[in-house]
């Protein structure tokens, strides 16, 4: 006999001090455990001395939040993959997430606080229960408020409230890409594709990034089965006329394909996995795993697919 | 020099694909189709089983009879139950000369019934001599000298008529020849100094070749090579190849060594054909190359249901070349 499908929770539990935490944390995970759920913490050390100064903490997988916190989709991708096999074997995934918010870019923040969103519509099918305790006076404001229009709910003290001012996925999603990207540089290697053929232009690519950019064979060949999937796309769905441009960025080699045609309404522009088993299941999401960022814009003026791979420490002295 | 090449007959004026060389075996000759093997060829097949042996022949004997030409085929076997002749007539073929079957006896064994390579060099130049005069465009010539190898004989007397067959055939604008030999009954130095001794290595006809991807059949282990770039623009055709091979059971291995680009849809697609295999099989990618294996690690085997990874990178030739 299978369950019923368990609820999805996705809960913000803003808290001062250790005892606030606690006070959350502590019960949260005790269900979990009670319940028989895979139970896995992305915390900071003290928080975990904390943690196992309440309870048994022998069944808890503790995650090292740098590694964590490395690349949304990548992270992203493998904790649904977990929750999907424990929802496929009748249990559920519960997941203590601190996001570390201090030291990190604008852009970077933007991210994370998009994925907090996408959690919502990629964690549904699994019933996985996910808390994310923000520590108020180190958080910036301005975070805080906008966790509260990503979480669906609220812990306060024993009990758990709607949040009010919570946005719709998709919405938010489509607020996270309001802005125009920055126009690509003027030096940019530009060129008007009429008939695609995805040999010559991979050749293209890989000779342009080798010589002038020096890119390193294993991003290049991530960079180059990316752009093939998004030319693929261009192929399938959009409309002339093609163009790819390539740059190169401090510490990033970056290469965008743009067309005239526009991606439909509400599509997650890869964002969520498709559950195991889907035909075909490969696709722009896998393109957000191979590539260091990935930016879409889609609008009447046409699609811009922006993707980039990080090269440290390769001089980007080609512009 | 015995491997200085004779003029083709015009017959043959298109240029032959020499698509890779032997030199990674540490000896130098042409890999060619069997298709392209032409007057003056000197082949070896090293092979690794009657299937593997029947791919390559077959196409060979049954080219000769379709395009008059004249095959010579030196076995103890009955000539119906031969490679390529399912859709010939034996006899008729016999009796107009285009088809010959000798047995050992009667064309390389001496008085004591050893093995005479002077003989078998004479009745090779009797038989070209004939077909030429006969009429036939060329003359092809083969046999498995792998029993010299099963009679435990010393591989010098097998030379000496390699050297003699070379000096027959090279210089000729009419015959050609395929030596088989089971490289599983050749200790792996001795295949070496066989290879030697001719200047082109025959494999089978591909199933696709296009210039950018090619596929062909692999047979140690079953399944098929896959060389140059997949995408999009080939996904059908090598959709088409890969289905007839699991339909078959003609093996589960993919050899990727050659295999230069995949793209996201040809992961897709094998995965498709490996979720549709019996339960507890798997399709098994063999030799991946760095740049393709780095692509599936990020997107993570988990996610490719029914792919394994085989055989690592450079254990092509410790594998191929095991012998019993």
């Amino acid at each position: 006999m299978t369950d019923a499908p368990r609820p999805f929770a996705h809960r913000l539990l803003p808290y001062e001090g250790a005892d606030g935490l606690l006070a959350g944390a502590v019960p949260f995970l005790r269900a979990g455990l009670a319940d028989g759920d895979r139970v896995l913490a992305v915390t900071s050390l003290a928080t975990r001395v904390l943690l196992g100064d309440e309870l048994d903490t022998g069944a808890v997988e503790f995650l090292d939040p740098a590694e964590w916190y490395a690349h949304p989709a990548r992270t992203l991708a493998a904790a649904l993959a977990d929750a999907d096999v424990a929802a496929q074997r009748g249990g559920r995934l519960r997941l203590l997430t601190e996001p570390t918010w201090t030291r990190r870019s604008a852009a970077e923040v933007r991210e994370w606080q998009r994925t907090e969103a996408i959690v919502n519509a990629a964690f549904h099918r699994t019933g996985a229960a996910i808390m994310c305790p923000y520590p108020v006076r180190s958080t910036p404001a301005g975070v805080i408020a906008d966790a509260r229009r990503t979480h669906p709910e609220t812990v306060r003290g024993d009990r758990v409230v709607a949040n009010p001012g919570y946005v719709e996925p998709h919405v938010y999603n489509a607020a996270c890409d309001r802005d125009p990207l920055p126009p690509p540089p003027a030096s940019a290697e530009t060129l008007r594709i009429a008939r695609p053929d995805l040999y010559w232009i991979r050749a293209y690519v890989a000779d342009w990034a080798r010589q002038t950019a020096r890119l390193p064979e294993e991003p290049l060949q991530r960079l180059l089965v990316a752009i093939t999937e998004i030319m693929t796309n261009a192929q399938a769905h959009g409309a002339p006329p093609i163009t790819l441009r390539m740059w190169t960025a401090p510490d990033a080699f970056v290469c965008e394909v743009a067309d005239g045609g526009r991606w439909p309404e509400r599509s997650w522009y890869g964002f969520v996995p498709p559950p195991p088993g889907v035909p075909g299941r490969l696709g722009l999401w896998a393109v957000r795993l191979l590539c260091s960022r990935v930016d879409i814009r889609t609008g009447e003026g046409g699609t811009t697919v922006r993707l980039a791979v990080d090269t440290p420490g390769v001089r980007a002295d080609a512009l | 020099m015995h491997w200085a090449s004779g003029n083709g007959s015009a017959a043959y004026a298109e240029p032959t694909r020499t698509h890779r060389d032997g030199q990674g075996m540490g000896t130098w000759y042409d890999t060619r189709y069997v298709d392209d093997v032409r007057p003056g060829d000197h082949a070896w097949l090293p092979y690794s089983g009657a299937e593997e042996r029947d791919h390559v022949v077959a196409p060979f004997v049954a080219g000769a009879l379709a395009t008059n030409e004249k095959i010579v085929y030196v076995t103890d076997a009955p000539a119906a139950r031969l490679p390529g002749m399912s859709a010939f007539d034996p006899a008729a073929f016999a009796a107009t000369g285009q088809l010959r079957v000798l047995t050992r006896a009667e064309s390389c064994l001496d008085a004591a019934g050893g093995f005479d390579p002077d003989r078998l060099g004479r009745t090779i130049d009797r038989e070209v001599a004939r077909g030429f005069e006969a009429g036939f465009r060329a003359v092809r010539f083969t046999t498995d000298f792998t029993w010299l190898l099963a009679a435990g004989a010393d591989l010098t007397g097998l030379l000496g008529c390699e050297d003699r067959l070379a000096h027959a055939v090279s210089p000729s604008t009419v015959a050609m020849a395929v030596c088989q030999i089971d490289r599983r009954r050749c200790p792996p130095d001795r295949l070496v100094e066989l290879g030697a001794t001719h200047e082109v290595r025959v494999e089978g006809n591909p199933l696709f070749d296009d210039g950018t991807l090619r596929i062909a059949r692999s047979f140690a282990p079953r399944g098929l090579r896959i060389e140059g770039e997949l995408d999009r623009a080939r996904h059908a055709v090598f959709a088409e190849h890969l289905g007839r091979l699991l339909a078959g059971r003609r093996g589960v291995h993919l050899d990727c060594g050659g295999l230069g680009f995949l793209d996201l849809g040809g992961l897709n697609l094998l995965v498709r054909h490996a979720l549709a295999l019996p339960r507890g099989e798997a399709l098994i990618l063999d030799d991946l190359p760095a740049n393709v294996e780095n692509v599936i690690d990020m997107v993570g085997w988990n996610r490719l249901p029914g792919l394994v990874p085989g055989r690592a990178r450079g254990a092509r030739d410790g594998g191929a070349t095991a012998w019993a």
